[in-house]
């Protein structure tokens, strides 16, 4: 019988095939008489909201009353971490804005990249990130590229 | 003597409050030694003012002097003359000394004592039958004795319908009445509110004018009032138009107050809520429900029997076979042209708009008469707005509660609910309860029981 090659079941991607948003949940609090949660309200009865929650169906979204409050937007990150926007007196274009701005993030603390790099890690490299032009000259022939 | 060395001579007597070295005397006790000296000297006449009655000023000289003439024209003295309660005392002739001191005594009193004196002294006393003359009427409280709990404060208008159907049928029922009468050629307002006196049964009638009446508005925009057919039209003229019973009788005055009286009556019965009342008027409701029904009936027999009904309306009494069951369904008008029909002519304007303050009891204010071209912009100042739905529940009604990644809270999403998604509520509920401490905020009583225990 002969030896069988394994078969591939996934395809690489370069990390890109295995991504996993890092936000799984959002929560929008309004009030319902206060008028700071106007631009709030009219967001939670457009369309806005249901667009956003159907083009995204990995993120939970939870829509709750909180009375005599400002509103806010919660989003909860799969590192255990959570970010609050208050949304106060916004209109629903802005609060969209602030929705997506909380789907992007990956739910870590903002702070500065130091030193110029492009990529932050844990255990960095010495070498910095590889790219096919390192290690002499190079050429490129048709869509190859050939050491020379 | 003169009045100052009287007083001081009694208030020597009556050891008057003044300080020590000086001759100050206080209000109160000036006042003592004034009643005192107007007690003991009998021989005081009927003062007619205080301010003069002393006769400090000599009004005389000064009188000369201005006029420049030893015989000044007008009154010898114009601030001492006795007032309106003086002459009219006069005229009532008490001339009794004693009299007419106590009078004075009492009148320099304190006004709440005199207040408080409800019954009428004096022999001379005549009962007031207007009040000419009288300084006051009545006296503290009056007013609130007078209210009678019996007889409560009833306005001009009906009591205001607060249902928001009930108002539109209203609207509509005006509307159709007064096309009904101006078809007719009948002055479109009638100076009476017959009410539904001459209706035998007013949720027929309701339904009939909802399904059957209909507008159409032609190109100028005026409205046009279509009846499937005659009978209803007759009906509703002679639902509010005069009969022509009370037309033959003699004098509209009274045809006026029997209508009202009915009126009263059908009030009452359909109320039914002031049963004391009722019952105390039962019996003078009865007796005049005997004298008035030989002129109604006859009428309400001819115009619309229930007989009448099942004959010229099948499909409507097949659809409602027992309508006392059904009293508070209301059909809403089946043509909606007629909310848009225009009301710009003044006349139809008016009559509508008093016909619907009859039928609703709300009274529309002038300023806002105004701006009300149609029965639409009517009903906006009728009709409250229905109160806003909470955004839960539009949301729950909207596609976005259809997501299956959307979760909606019509209340606020607490810790606990927090707890109990991931499953640790259970554990934390055991282990306060275990140490006595609440759970909840509203288990405040078991703690204490819990406690104490």
């Amino acid at each position: 019988m002969p030896v069988q090659a394994i078969r591939t079941t996934s395809t690489a991607r370069n990390g890109v095939g295995a991504f996993i948003l890092q936000c799984k949940r959002l929560d929008f609090h309004y009030c319902d008489h206060w008028g700071s949660s106007k631009g709030m309200n009219t967001f939670l009865r457009s369309p806005l909201i249901a667009r956003f929650a159907a083009a995204h169906p990995q993120i939970q979204i939870h829509i709750s009353p909180r009375p005599n409050t400002h509103p806010i937007i919660r989003g909860l990150y799969i590192n255990g971490r959570e970010k609050v926007i208050c949304v106060r007196n916004l209109e629903k274009e802005q609060i969209l804005q602030k929705a997506e701005l909380l789907r992007d993030a990956n739910g870590e603390k903002v702070r500065r990249m130091k030193g110029g790099r492009l990529v932050g890690s844990l255990n960095e490299s010495v070498r910095g990130v590889w790219d096919p032009f390192h290690g002499g000259n190079k050429e490129i022939i048709g869509d190859r590229i050939v050491s020379s | 003597m003169a009045p100052a060395s009287r007083i001081g001579a009694i208030a020597s007597r009556t050891s008057l409050h003044t300080t020590s070295g000086s001759s100050y005397t206080c209000l109160q006790c000036r006042l003592l030694s004034y009643r005192a000296a107007q007690k003991s000297n009998s021989s005081t006449k009927h003062l007619p003012s205080r301010r003069h009655a002393s006769g400090f000023i000599n009004t005389e000289k000064w009188r000369k002097k201005i006029w420049g003439s030893e015989n000044p024209p007008g009154q010898e003295d114009p601030y001492g003359a006795p007032g309106a309660l003086d002459q009219r005392r006069r005229e009532q002739g008490v001339e009794d000394p004693e009299q007419s001191a106590k009078e004075v005594e009492t009148s320099v009193e304190d006004p709440d004592d005199v207040e408080e004196d409800v019954t009428p002294r004096g022999p001379h006393y005549k009962r007031a039958t207007t009040w000419e003359g009288l300084e006051r009427v009545g006296y503290r409280n009056w007013g609130k004795e007078q209210f009678d709990e019996n007889y409560p404060f009833e306005g001009f208008m009906d009591p205001k319908l607060e249902s928001r159907e009930k108002i539109v049928t209203a609207v509509h029922r005006a509307l159709v009445e007064v096309f009904a009468l101006k078809q007719a050629d009948f002055p479109l307002v009638m100076d009476y509110d017959a009410g539904d006196v001459f209706l035998d049964n007013v949720d027929d009638f309701l339904l009939r004018l909802a399904k059957e009446a209909r507008f159409e508005i032609d190109a100028t925009g005026e409205g046009h009032l279509v009846l499937e057919d005659q009978e209803l039209q007759e009906i509703i003229v002679g639902s509010v138009t005069p009969r022509e019973d009370a037309d033959e009788e003699d004098e509209d005055s009274e045809d006026d107050i029997q209508y009202v009286e009915e009126r009263e009556e059908d009030r009452n019965l359909k109320e039914g809520e002031n049963s004391e009342r009722l019952a105390q008027k039962e019996v003078g409701d009865a007796s005049r429900l005997e004298t008035s029904s030989p002129a109604i009936e006859p009428q309400v027999v001819e115009i619309e029997s229930p007989a009448e009904f099942e004959t010229s309306d099948q499909p409507v009494t097949d659809e409602i076979p027992n309508p006392s069951s059904i009293p508070d369904r209301l059909l809403p008008p089946v043509d909606n042209h007629w909310r848009n029909v225009s009301l710009r002519n003044p006349e139809i304007k008016f009559a509508v708009l008093k016909r619907v303050m009859q039928l609703t009891g709300i009274r529309i204010p002038d300023p806002d008469i105004a701006n009300i071209t149609n029965p639409k912009l009517l009903l906006a100042h009728l009709v409250k707005k229905p109160k806003p739905k909470k955004l839960a529940e539009n949301l729950l009604a909207n596609e976005v509660a259809e997501l299956p990644n959307v979760q909606i809270w019509e209340r606020r999403y607490t810790p606990i609910h927090k707890e109990k998604e991931i499953g640790r509520w259970k554990i934390i509920e055991q282990e306060l309860e275990k140490r006595g401490l609440p759970a909840t905020g509203d288990r405040i009583g078991s703690r204490s029981e819990a406690l104490n225990v």
